[in-house]
């Protein structure tokens, strides 16, 4: 689903991808970790399309993300960072409609679609209301929903626990393994080494722009003889355990 | 026609935003009459004060006109004045009287006489205070002529015992400086320059602060299609305020305030024939164009502006001087008569805007000079457009680390 061959990226003089290349098979869930500044948001805005690759080749669904940027963009779902990326003055629907327009949804699919999500994250009595008035885990909700909506095979997520109370980020747990259940593709990047823990068949732990470990997690834990990934990444990157 | 699709949302999120709406629209439709309700009120003002207190040197031989100036208390005779030509135009005095030194003898002698009268209309008061003087004048004239038909019988001659010429004092550059010809375009580039802006600012730099526009573009929405829409929604922002204050300036026309204030010849009738009626059909178009293009044009260069900002408040730092761009144009051009504009003023950005405004208002249509006023402005939109795209596809601008 997801093809990295040797990518690169430098802004200005800085590099912060050097020549990384990993792969992502359908149905797949992969956790993205590093520290502050690591690239993460980086690859991911590179497998969105958003940046362009410095070097390397970049591939995801099958379509290449700088010369068929639209197919990519059809195949995936996009959840970026703190933010919600929600309009404040727009309700919930057309937040989410206007989404569904853009990706040229007909009205009645449309509709559907946004009646189950709605359901799923039981927002559908706050579907007419205005975002600027809901509660962070409630945007985040709706921001999720927005990015689900064209039903995409590839879910790209930054960091989306963050910011969020213990039930919302729970919530967005139980999504991520849904969306697994689903046979859907999902990375994400986090800081919270146990719900990567939880939630990921794979790691990719990048370090100074290097991949330094990508693999199973069962794996890893066998070869350092550790269930615990939090000592496990600070002994990686060289850090005092 | 996924602009089209960003267009309508934009415009639903600006519409339901106040704050856009109050700078847009209302702000101008209320500020332009209040403007000229205040001028207007200052100027009948200034006309009841032109009236009263009127400093004048007086340069009279016999005393006799002296003495008749000074019994009528509006007057304050300022002594020991030499050279009233120069106190005039100094600005020491507001008029200035001469009177010929043999006064006394010639009008005993029954002989017609001359007193000049020196003013300076670029002072405002002048011609007020000139009325007053001249009505006390009128009086010694009837009064000397009264005098002559009772001593003589009716002598043709003597009907008319004093002349009064008058020398008006002021360059011809300040006589053009008119007023009507400097405010409509301003309120123009004004309301243009200013109109579009919390649009700019909300749209770009406010959706890159608030996460929106990396979502915006991680949809197949075409960074091109995302930015021509800015554009549109932003330059019609701008039309709208220009539309709205226009209208709100012609309504103001025709109220009371506005009437005093071209009757007291603050309008600047002293540049030529005003022509009231330059909002033809044709000029109107023109106008209409010319507004577009320039809405454009500030939308361009805003945009750029608001996509090299980091958030709301660094948007509107950068754009304030904006306005100031918008201003300095209407006068550089302030002393230029209609008929002295030069190629150049045709050409260059926003000058070229009050140029074509100031021919429109005095009556010429000049199709050579709007042809080149609207290619001139064309290549401002490229240019302003061009650096847009160029900085919206700027990767380190567009989104935040
Ligand atoms: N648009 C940009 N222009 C210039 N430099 C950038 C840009 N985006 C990111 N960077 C730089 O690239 C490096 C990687 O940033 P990135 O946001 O990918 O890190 P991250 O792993 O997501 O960090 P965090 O855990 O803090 O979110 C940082 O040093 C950052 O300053
Ligand atoms: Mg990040």
């Amino acid at each position: 689903m997801i093809k990295v061959d040797n990518l690169e990226k430098s802004f200005k003089k800085k590099d912060v991808l050097k020549k990384i290349s990993f792969e992502v098979g359908k149905g797949e869930v992969v956790g993205l970790l590093g520290e502050n500044g690591a690239g993460k948001t980086t690859l991911l805005r590179l497998l969105s399309t958003l940046l362009t690759p410095s070097g390397g080749n970049l591939r995801v669904a099958g379509f290449d993300t700088v010369k068929q940027q639209e197919q990519v963009r059809k195949s995936i779902g996009v959840l970026f960072g703190g933010e919600t990326g929600l309009y404040q003055r727009l309700t919930a629907r057309e937040n989410i409609y206007y989404f569904g327009r853009l990706y040229k949804m007909p009205a009645d699919q449309m509709e559907a679609r946004l009646m189950e999500l709605a359901r799923y994250f039981s927002f559908e009595s706050f579907l007419d209301r205005k975002v600027g008035e809901f509660s962070r885990g409630m945007l985040q909700k709706v921001a999720i929903a927005r990015s689900l909506l064209h039903n995409p095979e590839v879910i790209l997520l930054d960091e989306p626990t963050t910011g969020l109370d213990v039930t919302s980020a729970h919530g967005v747990r139980k999504l991520i393994f849904d969306l697994k259940e689903q046979g859907k593709t999902v990375i994400f990047s986090s800081h919270i080494m146990e719900e990567v823990e939880r939630l990921c068949d794979r790691v990719v732990m990048l370090h100074n722009g290097v991949i330094l470990y990508d693999g199973g997690l069962q794996n890893l834990f066998e070869k350092e003889g550790t269930n615990d990934l939090e000592r496990i990444f600070m002994s990686r990157i060289g850090g005092v355990v | 026609m996924q602009w089209w699709i960003i267009v309508k949302k934009e415009f639903i999120d600006l519409f339901r935003d106040r704050k856009t709406w109050m700078t847009t629209v209302l702000i101008p439709v209320l500020l332009v009459p209040l403007l000229f309700f205040i001028i207007g009120n200052a100027i009948t003002k200034s006309s009841e004060e032109a009236s009263k207190d009127i400093p004048i040197a007086i340069e009279d031989a016999s005393g006799q006109v002296q003495n008749w100036i000074g019994s009528n208390s509006a007057f304050q005779i300022k002594s020991g004045i030499t050279g009233i030509e120069k106190a005039v135009k100094d600005g020491n005095v507001r008029l200035g009287v001469r009177v010929e030194p043999a006064f006394q003898e010639k009008v005993e002698k029954m002989q017609p006489v001359t007193i000049t009268l020196f003013f300076d209309p670029s002072d405002n008061r002048s011609l007020i205070s000139m009325g007053v003087l001249q009505n006390q004048l009128n009086m010694l004239n009837q009064q000397l002529l009264g005098e002559r038909l009772g001593k003589l019988g009716i002598q043709q001659q003597s009907l008319t015992p004093i002349e009064i010429k008058e020398i008006n004092l002021s360059t011809d550059e300040q006589m053009a400086g008119s007023f009507m010809s400097l405010i409509i375009p301003l309120l123009l580039l004004m309301a243009v320059a200013t109109g579009g802006m919390p649009a700019a600012i909300d749209l770009v730099a406010g959706e890159k602060e608030r996460g929106t526009l990396e979502a915006l573009l991680t949809t197949p929405a075409s960074s091109k299609a995302v930015l021509v829409a800015k554009l549109i929604v932003v330059s019609t922002m701008g039309c709208l305020s220009a539309i709205a204050s226009l209208g709100a300036f012609a309504f103001t026309m025709k109220t009371d305030a506005f009437q005093k204030f071209t009757t007291t010849g603050e309008g600047g009738n002293a540049g030529g024939p005003l022509n009231f009626d330059f909002f033809t059909g044709q000029n109107i178009f023109y106008i209409l164009l010319i507004m577009i293009l320039l809405g454009i044009m500030f939308a361009g260069v805003q945009l750029a502006l608001s996509t090299v900002a980091k958030g709301f408040k660094e948007a509107s730092t950068y754009m304030s001087p904006l306005v100031i761009v918008a201003m300095i144009p209407a006068y550089l051009l302030m002393q230029t008569g209609a008929k002295e504009l030069e190629i150049y003023h045709f050409i260059v950005p926003i000058v070229n805007v009050i140029a074509i405004f100031k021919e429109f208002i005095y009556g010429i249509f000049n199709l050579g000079h709007i042809g080149m006023v609207i290619g001139s402005t064309i290549v401002y939109v490229g240019i302003a457009v061009g650096i847009a795209t160029y900085l919206f596809r700027k990767e380190s601008f567009v989104f935040k680390h």
